[in-house]
């Protein structure tokens, strides 16, 4: 975050901020109507400008955490308070039912368009990383481009390879068709979420039980909306489509991995496989000195052995000790910063290194 | 007012002057907070094989029991969630009750540790690490705390090298992962897992934290950036909220071979329960455990079910077994107020119990 912040004082921001605040409100005030009467959403003031004109006021962050916070809230919180305000002062003050409160949210959340449910479809766009290139998109590119090619034929030098890339884009078809099939498990989660809302008010309408704000009207969709995404997401359906679309996605991924492995190849740079075969292999071996070690250890030590089996007898016997037990090592030469990699201090508890 | 909102234009005004007001204090608190701190407990290395590193915690007075308590945990998160800040720290509370605490911390795998397996991670590290600790503990066994999937762990490892522990402590640890409530599981029941990780290598972390965002998406996505308003004013509930941001995203890429392993061994095979589970050429028989356990299990924990856990009973050949229940969450039972209080004194109860 770096906006309005930068190359201004923190007071003049704070002045800024009071400033603006301070005419929202007597704007609130001014524009508030009578207990009994409706309220309309201007109003209120809109609460998600609000946000996107506090964050954008909010001064560079001492640390990095907070400056994400603030991208957070911006991000996956303005808009439902956008939202809930939006809803809220349609219905604050009049008679209403559960049924036109249920219809005016559904209206809302699905007015914000996939943005504002993106992290809910994320899992259908093909990224295992949440930065980093779009394959799909660029496979949608490299197949508008070569489509008719893609489409013909192989035949001749070029066979092997054209029907490489045909399968490749097979993999992409394939992929999109599963996504498709995951939106649509989403969507049923959406569409059950706003069934269960409306049941949900429906319980709040009895004098008393009523919901007393914009927030708890929100909380309420909460829960509503993660009992039924629960419900779809524990159904047999659900665990298919999960899977042919995570299935689908490797395959995609490993095609296009394969086809980056022969370019570099063909430059001569080194592969993944080729680091992968060698990194196996020093896995086993590591495997192998480990057992042998253990058993030149278990045929030269049987003494020691013997001591771990007899106190496998009483196994309880071995923390009768509860007398103080006096501490090795020197807390003194104990590392200051724990989250660093510290050096052995304890000189009874020696360290004993292996290399990976 | 009749139907499901009992609010007027009034009581959305004082919301939206309320919403204003934290706002404000926002823009002055949130510049002001540093990086977040984590791991508050001074700690000395005391052995490491690769990036695999033994770390003891340093009390401020030396422990009174002297049989050491090392902690394994779960390969998808960073260990220090058991000593994240002064007043949540379950290591700190150990400490003060006399405890020798340990704690076995994975490291960042990188691809060339790929093809470690679950082998590798139990009978190399988690038994390097006991090894060393018997070592200086005049060869007596050690008191073992498995947590989530460390927990897995380290029941796998008393039923293979029961004779090196005295005591065994799991929490929130799965061992029936095919309940009906387990979505995780449900979801991994037809991924086919050999494809995905021939494909990408190590599985990125920002795979799995989409995935664990997806268990509930709703409160994970949204309510949980909606609720940052109502700590705006809070600078130490900032600093709490962004330090466990910087956990839950802190996530380690996991070792390609031991996901491998575990998502076909347990999530998909449910070995556990099918006596169907095998470290290297060794099969896991629960029966085996024989030594005292005490399992602790959060009884609303939507990663790992209590079912899940609590299906531990019946399954080992220890007639000393205990239950404890936490009522809170898997998160919450490292750090809410509640679980300080009662975890590790149920812990240390137990254990003195057994060392009378």
């Amino acid at each position: 975050m770096t906006t309005a912040g930068s190359g201004s004082g923190a007071g003049d921001v704070e002045a800024l901020a009071r400033q603006y605040f301070s005419a929202w409100g007597d704007a609130l005030r001014h524009a508030a109507a009578p207990p009994g009467h409706t309220a309309g959403p201007e109003g209120q003031g809109n609460w998600q400008q609000a946000i996107d004109w506090w964050a954008q006021m909010m001064p560079n962050a001492a640390s990095r955490p907070a400056d994400e916070a603030v991208h957070r809230f911006r991000e996956q919180a303005g808009g439902w308070y956008g939202t809930m305000q939006q809803v809220a002062a349609q219905f604050a003050g009049r008679d209403t039912t559960s049924a036109e409160v249920a219809q005016a949210w559904r209206t809302a959340v699905l007015g914000q368009g996939d943005g504002l449910l993106q992290w809910m479809l994320q899992g259908a766009r093909g990224h295992t990383h949440t930065e980093g290139p779009d394959l799909l998109q660029l496979l949608e590119t490299l197949q508008r481009q070569l489509g008719p090619w893609l489409q013909s034929p192989a035949f001749g030098p070029g066979r092997e390879h054209q029907a490489r890339w045909q399968a490749l884009l097979r993999a992409q078809q394939d992929y999109q068709a599963h996504s498709r099939d995951y939106v649509d498990q989403i969507k049923q989660a959406l569409d059950d979420a706003f069934t269960l809302f409306e049941q949900r008010l429906a319980e709040h309408e009895q004098p008393g039980n009523q919901l007393t704000s914009a927030r708890a009207m929100f909380d309420l969709w909460i829960d509503a909306a993660e009992e039924a995404y629960a419900k779809v997401a524990l159904s047999e359906p659900f665990q298919a489509v999960y899977a042919s679309l995570g299935n689908a996605q490797m395959r995609l991924r490993a095609a296009t991995q394969q086809e980056i492995e022969r370019l570099t190849e063909s430059f001569g740079l080194p592969t993944r496989t080729e680091m992968d075969a060698a990194h196996r292999r020093i896995a086993e071996l590591e495997r192998l000195v480990r057992r042998m070690a253990a058993g030149a250890a278990a045929g030269a030590a049987p003494a020691s052995t013997a001591k771990v089996r007899k106190a496998a007898v009483k196994p309880a016997a071995a923390s009768k000790r509860t007398t103080r037990a006096s501490r090795p090592a020197n807390p003194t030469k104990a590392t200051a910063n724990p989250n660093k990699a510290t050096k052995a201090a304890g000189k009874p508890t020696k360290p004993r290194k292996r290399s990976a | 007012m009749k139907g499901p909102l009992g609010f007027n234009a009034e009581d959305l005004l004082q919301e939206t002057l309320a919403m204003q007001r934290k706002l404000m204090d926002g823009l002055k608190l949130l510049p002001a907070v540093d990086d977040v701190d984590y791991g508050v407990t001074t700690r000395e290395e005391v052995w490491r094989d690769g990036k695999v590193t033994l770390y003891r915690f340093v009390g401020t007075e030396p422990p009174v029991h002297a049989t050491p308590l090392l902690i394994v945990y779960a390969l998808v998160n960073r260990p220090y969630m058991v000593d994240l800040q002064t007043d949540r720290s379950l290591v700190q509370k150990l400490l003060a009750l006399g405890h020798d605490v340990y704690v076995l911390d994975w490291g960042y795998p990188d691809r060339s540790e790929r093809y470690q397996t679950l082998e590798d991670y139990l009978l190399r590290f988690v038994d390097g690490a006991v090894d060393h600790l018997q070592a200086h503990n005049g060869g007596e066994p050690i008191n073992m705390l498995g947590i989530c999937q460390g927990g897995v762990f380290a029941l796998c490892y008393a039923a293979l090298r029961q004779a090196k522990l005295a005591n065994l402590i799991t929490m929130v640890t799965p061992v029936d992962f095919h309940t009906p409530d387990n979505m995780l599981s449900h979801w991994a029941r037809q991924v086919d897992v050999d494809l995905l990780v021939d494909t990408l290598g190590n599985i990125p972390a920002d795979l799995m934290n989409a995935s664990y965002l997806m268990l509930k998406p709703f409160r994970l996505n949204v309510q949980k950036y909606v609720g940052l308003l109502d700590i705006l004013d809070d600078k130490d509930a900032l600093e709490d909220f962004l330090r466990m941001e910087k956990w839950i995203f802190d996530s380690p890429d996991l070792a390609g071979e031991a996901f491998r392993d575990f998502i076909k061994q347990f999530y998909q095979g449910n070995g556990l329960m099918h006596d169907g589970v095998r470290i290297g050429d060794a099969t896991v028989d629960l029966r085996q455990v024989t030594l005292p356990v005490l399992n602790i299990y959060a009884e609303q924990d939507h990663l790992v079910p209590p079912d899940a856990s609590r299906a531990l009973r019946g399954r080992i050949g220890s007639a000393d077994y205990t239950e404890s229940s936490f009522r809170g969450g898997h998160i919450g039972i490292y750090v809410s107020g509640r679980a300080q209080r009662e975890v590790p004194a149920t812990i240390t109860g137990w254990l003195n119990e057994r060392s009378q």
